[in-house]
C-alpha cells in the first residue's frame, strides 16, 4: 500500500516536472519566433503603397541571411494571401501541409489578415517525425494589414530532449515503483514492526498477563515509542484498579467472615453443651443473642458494601438542602444522644439528599464511637461563601486515633474500634461525588470531622 | 497439651477455649501480638493458634518474631484472610499450617493433632500405640488390650502427653508446663499424685509397671 502511494507520488512529481519543462521550452521558442517576425517586418519588408518590397538591413544582411543565421524559416504573404517569398524550409518544400492542415492554416492566415493579431500555430506536422512551431505575424502599414509573415522554427531538438527525458523518467518511475513495491514494503514492514508488536500485545493482553509490558522500540520521540509507553502506563493503571478491586474483595470477604466465624464457633459451643447435656437456659439465650448480633453485623457489612457499589454506578442528582433541619431529622434516630446544633436554618448546601443522609449518619456514628457522651456539636465555618460543616466531639480518654487510617476500607484500626471500616470510606466517596472533601482532625482533645466544599 | 491462642476477637477466643478444653487441651488466651510472643517465650506450647489482624502487629510479624526467638512450637494461622498470597506469606514466615475462618472445629482439632504428632515425632495417625495401650486422639478414647478404659480428662491428657513422648523420660516440670496452667504450683506434688492415679487405673486394666519412675529425672511410659 505504502509502495503504491509512493509510486503515485513519484509519477505526479515527474509529470509536473515534464509539463513545466515543456511549457518553459515552448514559451522560449515562441518568444524567439515573435522577435524573429518583428525583426523581419521591421528590417526587411517595406510597403510602398501598393505592394510589399524587400530591403536589406542597415548592416547589409538580407532576409535570407538573417533567417539562416537564426535557423528559422519564413513565408511572406501579400494582402491577397499569395506567397511572395519562401525562405528556408518553405523554399525547399512547397507542399508542406496535408489537405486538412492546409485549410486550418489558410483560415488562420485570413484571421491574422483580418484582425491584425498574431497567431501561433503549434507543432504543425510538415514532414513525418519533424515538428515545427509557427507564428503568423501581420505586416502593417499604418493601421492597415497589408500582408502576413509566417515564421517557423523546428522544435525537433526540443522534442527529442523532451522524449529522452520522458524515457529517463519512465525508467526512473519503473525502477522507483519496483523499489517501492518490494523494498518499500520491506522498509514499511520494518518501520511498522513496533506498531505490529503493540497490536499483537494488545490482542494477547489478559488479566493474567497484565503485568507483562511492551518494550518500547525506536527513538524516545517516535510515535510508536510513545504509543508503547502510553500503553504500558495504561496497563499499569488498569492493573492498579484490579489490585484495588482484589484487595477490596479480599478485605470484604474478611469482614464477612469475622462475624460468620463468631457465629459458627458459638453454634459449635451450643452444640457441645447440648451434646454434654450441660445447657443452662440463660447461657443459651446469651449465646443466641450473640449469634443474632453476629448475623446483624454481617447484614450491615453487606448493606454498606452494596451502598458503596451503588455510589459508583449511579449519577446522584444534587439539590439545595437545609443542613440544620436534616441533621435534626437524622439525629432523631439516636434518641439517647445529646448534641448541640449551632448551624443556622438558612445554611443551604447542594448535595444529593440520600447521600447527605448517609454521610450524616456515618459521621454521627463515628463521632459517637470516638467521643464523650453529650459533647457532640455541629457548627459551620463560612469560608468565602463556601460553608464548612464541622462535627466536633470530645475524644474518650485513653483512646488513640490514627487519623491517617480512618478512611482505609476494612483497616485493622476500624476493627478495634468496633466498626468494620466501610463507613468513613463511604462518606469520603459520597462527599467527593458531591464536590466535597472530608477532613478528620484531632485537636486539643477534640475529634473534628469537617465537610469542605472543594470549588 | 497446652495451646496458646493469639486472637483479639473475644467471642472467637472464648469459644475456642471452650471447644479446645473439651478435647483435653489447656488453653492460654492473649489478644495482642506482643503478649502472644511474651507467652510463647515463657511457656513451651504444644501448638500456637495465631490470628492475622491483631491490634498491635500483624500475625506474620508475630510468627516471624516467634521463630526468630527459636521457639519450635507449631504455629497454625487461624484467620479470615484466604488469599493464596496470604497463605504463602504465612507459611513462609514459619507457620506450620493455615486454617481460614469460619472454621469447623473438627478440622481445626485434626490439624492441631497433626502438628503435635509431628512436633513429638510421634505416630503418623491419630492413633498412638504404646505396647498394649492404644489412644485414639481424635475421639479422646483409650483402649487397653482392646478394652475401653475410661479416664478423667486430666488423666487422659497426662497419658496422651506421655504416649507422644513414649520411651523417653518426661520431667515433672515438662508435665506441669504442658498440662497445667500458669497458676499451678510447680513445687507441689500434683504430678506425682496424678501419676499414681494413672498407674492405679492402668493396673485395673491389667497393665502394671508401664510407667517407670526415673529417679531424679521424671517418668517414662514404656512400650515393652
Amino acid at each position: 500500500m505504502v509502495g503504491l502511494v509512493n509510486t503515485v507520488i513519484i509519477i505526479l512529481v515527474a509529470g509536473s516536472f515534464l509539463s513545466g519543462y515543456y511549457l518553459l521550452g515552448l514559451n522560449q521558442i515562441r518568444s524567439k519566433l515573435t522577435s524573429e517576425a518583428e525583426e523581419i517586418v521591421r528590417n526587411h519588408l517595406v510597403y510602398d503603397g501598393s505592394r510589399i518590397v524587400y530591403r536589406q538591413r542597415d548592416e547589409g544582411q538580407s532576409i535570407r541571411s538573417d533567417l539562416y543565421t537564426d535557423g528559422a524559416s519564413a513565408v511572406i504573404y501579400n494582402a491577397g494571401l499569395e506567397p511572395i517569398g519562401n525562405f528556408g524550409l518553405f523554399e525547399l518544400q512547397q507542399e508542406i501541409f496535408s489537405n486538412d492542415k492546409k485549410r486550418e492554416y489558410s483560415g488562420l492566415l485570413s484571421m491574422v489578415l483580418e484582425t491584425g493579431a498574431p497567431k501561433f500555430y503549434s507543432v504543425v506536422e510538415i514532414e513525418k517525425n519533424n515538428n515545427y512551431e509557427m507564428l503568423l505575424y501581420p505586416i502593417t502599414s499604418g493601421q492597415k494589414v497589408v500582408g502576413v509573415v509566417c515564421v517557423a522554427n523546428q522544435v525537433g531538438f526540443f522534442q527529442d530532449l523532451l522524449q529522452i527525458s520522458v524515457y529517463i523518467l519512465l525508467t526512473v518511475i519503473a525502477a522507483a515503483a519496483f523499489i517501492n513495491f518490494f523494498l518499500g514494503g520491506i522498509i514499511a514492514k520494518i518501520a511498522y514492526k513496533p506498531l505490529e508488536n503493540l497490536r499483537e500485545k494488545m490482542h494477547q493482553t489478559t488479566i493474567q498477563n497484565i503485568n507483562e509490558k511492551v518494550i518500547p522500540e525506536g527513538h524516545p520521540t517516535d510515535d510508536s515509542y510513545l504509543l508503547a509507553k502510553n500503553f504500558n502506563e495504561m496497563l499499569e493503571r488498569v492493573n492498579e484498579g484490579i489490585i484495588k478491586q482484589r484487595q477490596f474483595i479480599s478485605n470484604a470477604s474478611h469482614e464477612l467472615k469475622s462475624p460468620l466465624a463468631r457465629a459458627v464457633s458459638r453454634l459449635e459451643v451450643i452444640g457441645l453443651r447440648l451434646h454434654k447435656k450441660k445447657v443452662v437456659k440463660s447461657d443459651l439465650e446469651k449465646d443466641l443473642v450473640s449469634v443474632k448480633q453476629d448475623l446483624v453485623d454481617l447484614a450491615s457489612v453487606i448493606e454498606d458494601m452494596l451502598l458503596l457499589s451503588r455510589i459508583r454506578e449511579q449519577a446522584l442528582p444534587q439539590e439545595g438542602l437545609k443542613v440544620s433541619s436534616l441533621i435534626r431529622k437524622e439525629l432523631k434516630k439516636y434518641p439517647g444522644i445529646k448534641y448541640t446544633n449551632k448551624i443556622d436554618d438558612s445554611v443551604i448546601i447542594r448535595f444529593n439528599k440520600e447521600s447527605f443522609r448517609v454521610v450524616i449518619k456515618n459521621l454521627v456514628e463515628n463521632a459517637i464511637k470516638y467521643g464523650v457522651k453529650g459533647s457532640l456539636e455541629f457548627y459551620t465555618l463560612d469560608q468565602s461563601n463556601r460553608p464548612k460543616i464541622v462535627i466536633s466531639n470530645r475524644i474518650k480518654s485513653g483512646l488513640k486515633i490514627d487519623t491517617t487510617k480512618l478512611f482505609e476500607r476494612f483497616s485493622s484500626h476500624s476493627k478495634h474500634t468496633g466498626g468494620h471500616g466501610l463507613g468513613l470510606s463511604i462518606v469520603k466517596s459520597l462527599a467527593e461525588d458531591n464536590g466535597y472533601e472530608v477532613r478528620v482532625d484531632v485537636k486539643g482533645g477534640l475529634f473534628l470531622i469537617s465537610l469542605n466544599r472543594l470549588t | 497439651m497446652k495451646i496458646l491462642v493469639i486472637e483479639d476477637d473475644p467471642v472467637i477466643a472464648g469459644n475456642l477455649k471452650i471447644l479446645l478444653a473439651d478435647h483435653g487441651y489447656l488453653v492460654d488466651l492473649t489478644d495482642t501480638g506482643s503478649k502472644g510472643i511474651e507467652n510463647a517465650v515463657v511457656n513451651d506450647y504444644d501448638a500456637i493458634l495465631l490470628d492475622w489482624m491483631l491490634p498491635d502487629m500483624e500475625g506474620n510479624e508475630v510468627c516471624k518474631e516467634i521463630r526468630a526467638r527459636d521457639i519450635k512450637s507449631p504455629v497454625i494461622f487461624l484467620t479470615a484472610k484466604n488469599q493464596v498470597e496470604d497463605k504463602v506469606t504465612g507459611l513462609d514466615v514459619g507457620a506450620d499450617d493455615y486454617v481460614t475462618k469460619p472454621f469447623v472445629i473438627e478440622e481445626l482439632l485434626a490439624r492441631i493433632r497433626v502438628q503435635i504428632r509431628r512436633n513429638y515425632k510421634s505416630d503418623l495417625t491419630s492413633e498412638i500405640r504404646v505396647g498394649a495401650i492404644m489412644i485414639d486422639t481424635a475421639k479422646c478414647e483409650i483402649f487397653v488390650n482392646d478394652n475401653l478404659l475410661e479416664l478423667p480428662p486430666k488423666l487422659y491428657s497426662l497419658l496422651e502427653f506421655m504416649a507422644v513422648k513414649k520411651d523417653t523420660v518426661v520431667s515433672r516440670q515438662d508435665i506441669i508446663e504442658h498440662l497445667w496452667d500458669e497458676n499451678a504450683d510447680v513445687m507441689s506434688n500434683v504430678v506425682d499424685v496424678h501419676i499414681k492415679n494413672l498407674r492405679r487405673r492402668l493396673s485395673s486394666g491389667g497393665l502394671k509397671h508401664v510407667i517407670k519412675t526415673v529417679k531424679g529425672r521424671g517418668y517414662m511410659l514404656c512400650s515393652d
